[in-house]
């Protein structure tokens, strides 16, 4: 009977194993399998793969530096060093690439900061998540409309009987006002005025620069301003206690002043803030003059539905009771009635503070201008075809040089190098190119901010301190070098080494792919022109 | 002095590399081990400390000849080097000069 040690185990530790230790250790366990072999062969193979199993550590685990890596590591370092050298040789070539890909990256960048800021609306204040606004969707006497503001009295009934409320606040609208201090006589117009709740500071995280927010807004006629504002008229640590006369009648009190609120806020246009009491209607009861946008924070174990299902019974529960006190001989079972034949409605709402800026688009008594989520769409269209467009514009660009290159594969083929070699060599070109692209397309970019700044309106800046830009950055870069290099590269690493060498080289080969390309390039020309045009509709 | 530390179960093997004159090699060990300390311990950990052990300069290792046992893999012996035994010396001393602080009385009678 032959005693053999478990095949398996014994491969395994083959492979794994250190080749210095490698005999003494099989030596060892085999030595040690023999003398067990002969008390019980099963309890042997076991132990045996058993200790191989033990064996798996990194004491005795390949390293992989030492023995494989060393040569890559320096081929690495020559092919950058060729890349380089190559990339020089021919200086035109090169900055007509690089300037091409810079170009395309910087537009994409652009268009992805321009989609960040967009989805970064509204998040910046505490608890966004599970603040939401209420709104109105109507249809009386066959049109439609959409709220963004409902009744004054919805914020008291919801604090009443809402239990998964944490807190309510109201807004009112103004739009715009004539502002002057007290004892001069040239106004200013203020385009934002708005009425707020005291809740105001709480709901949105706030705190006054100057001021104490636990009473800022508690009176009538007391405002507080934006730190913008505020040095608009006063200075900010004179502003408090100032009187300011609105509208050439009433005087208020300036009681604090806050930070000015973020661009991607919906209250960015906002500068003046009244306590909501100065307004004569603001405890109204009445449930037909939709004046107060109405935000809703919930408990955090409520979920939106709870909230939708509780908006829902609104109209019926308090609407149209006040509704009868005005109409005699309404009940809530006529009024259903009548919706029905007439298909008339008045729903309450929801929507989260965050998606306001791209999905409410055009409401009545929207704080700001919206944004819109096709945008955000068509744009990342956009920026994506934009930099296939490079990339695509790099492939044909290197392919067409890619004849001045076959004599330096020839010889490298004759020398010996194989296809892979090659490939990597042209990959590691491409993406220093690529690389070399980004650094341009980045100094592209922050010259062209401002001036896209003005055009989208909005402040964006690049994060040049946030570590995710430039992971971002380096991988967008590194699969655009090997995307655009690939084609290039398996194209000219295929060149026969004869005809290379003779000089006389095959033009057909590639000739249907680059029209392919060519043609592909004026297709997306074509259609990123069109949803531009789109776009600024 | 990280360097020089040896931990327990690395003296005990050092001691028996040392204990061998020549001879020590994997099995060997384990075995004179397994006796000394009447338990079962796997070649794995033997080969653990005797490759740190190395690594540290507290022994040398030979392969030994090719024989016909072992499926023809040659033995590798390990010795103890003068630095091995400095450390063990310096153990034993560490060990004794405590070991003699030890006051009789706290053992009663």
């Amino acid at each position: 009977m032959k005693m053999a040690p478990p095949k398996r185990a014994l491969k395994f530790l083959r492979w794994f194993c250190r080749k210095d230790y490698l005999e003494e250790i099989e030596g060892d366990l085999l030595e040690l399998f023999e003398k067990q072999y002969e008390d019980s062969p099963v309890k042997a193979k076991r132990k045996f793969t058993w200790s191989v199993i033990k064996y798996f550590r990194t004491d005795f685990i390949k390293s992989f530096k030492n023995v494989n890596n060393s040569n890559s590591i320096a081929m690495f370092k020559n092919h950058v060093k060729i890349a380089w050298r190559s990339l020089k040789r021919q200086p035109f070539f090169t900055s007509l690439n690089i300037f091409g890909l810079a170009i395309g990256m910087a537009g994409s960048l652009l268009v992805g900061l321009y989609i960040h800021d967009e989805l970064s609306f509204d998040k910046m204040f505490a608890d966004s998540e599970r603040i939401y606004r209420i709104n109105i969707d109507n249809r009386t006497a066959g049109e439609e409309s959409h709220h963004a503001a409902v009744s004054g009295a919805l914020a008291s009934v919801i604090r009443e009987d809402y239990p998964h409320q944490e807190l309510v606040t109201r807004f009112k609208n103004e739009k715009s006002a004539l502002i002057r201090k007290v004892g001069t006589v040239q106004n200013v117009k203020e385009n934002n005025v708005v009425g707020v709740d005291q809740t105001f500071f709480e709901m949105f995280g706030l705190d006054l620069l100057i001021g104490d927010k636990s009473t800022a807004l508690n009176e009538a006629n007391t405002l507080i301003l934006t730190r913008t504002a505020a040095e608009k008229h006063f200075g900010i640590n004179e502003a408090v206690g100032q009187s300011m006369l609105l509208n050439n009648k009433d005087v208020f009190i300036v009681t604090g002043v806050i930070e000015d609120l973020p661009k991607n806020s919906f209250l960015r246009n906002h500068g003046v803030f009244m306590s909501i009491s100065s307004f004569e209607d603001a405890d109204n009861i009445a449930w037909n003059n939709w004046n107060y946008p109405t935000f809703v924070k919930l408990l955090p174990t409520a979920k939106k539905a709870d909230l939708d299902a509780y908006a829902s019974t609104v109209t019926e529960r308090y609407l149209i009771p006040w509704a009868m006190s005005c109409m005699p001989g309404l009940t809530v079972e006529s009024a259903r009635e009548m919706n029905k034949t007439t298909g008339n409605y008045l729903n309450f709402v929801t929507i989260n503070l965050t998606d306001i800026h791209l999905y409410s688009a055009d409401r009545d008594g929207e704080f700001s201008r919206n944004g819109a989520i096709q945008n955000v769409y068509i744009l990342s269209f956009v920026g994506f075809f934009l930099i296939l467009l490079a990339s695509i514009n790099f492939m044909n660009l290197s392919t067409a040089y890619s004849l001045k290159r076959a004599k330096e594969v020839g010889i490298r083929k004759t020398l010996g190098s194989n296809r892979l070699g090659l490939i990597k060599q042209f990959l590691t070109e491409a993406g220093l190119m690529s690389f070399i692209s980004l650094l341009c397309a980045i100094v592209v970019a922050s010259l062209a901010l401002p001036y896209f700044n003005a055009l989208s309106g909005k402040s964006i800046v690049i994060p040049y301190t946030s570590f995710n830009f430039w992971l971002i950055m380096l991988i967008t870069a590194l699969i655009l070098g090997l995307f655009s290099g690939s084609y290039p590269a398996f194209l000219m690493s295929k060149f026969s080494p004869i005809r290379g060498l003779k000089g006389n080289s095959d033009g057909n080969g590639n000739g249907k792919v680059r029209n392919f390309l060519v043609i592909f390039q004026f297709a997306i020309s074509v259609f990123l022109i069109v949803s531009t045009l789109v776009v600024f509709e | 002095m990280s360097e020089q530390s040896l931990g327990e179960f690395e003296e005990l093997v050092l001691l028996l590399v040392a204990a061998s004159n020549h001879e020590a090699y994997g099995v060997q060990i384990l075995e004179n081990l397994e006796e000394k300390l009447g338990k079962k311990v796997n070649i794995s950990a033997v080969h653990v400390v005797l490759k740190r052990m190395e690594t540290k300069g507290f022994v040398e290792s030979k392969f030994g000849g090719i024989t016909n046992e072992r499926g023809g893999r040659r033995k590798k012996y390990y010795n103890v080097t003068s630095q091995g035994k400095t450390v063990l010396d310096r153990q034993f001393e560490l060990r004794t000069s405590i070991y003699k602080q030890i006051p009789k009385i706290s053992f009663g009678q």
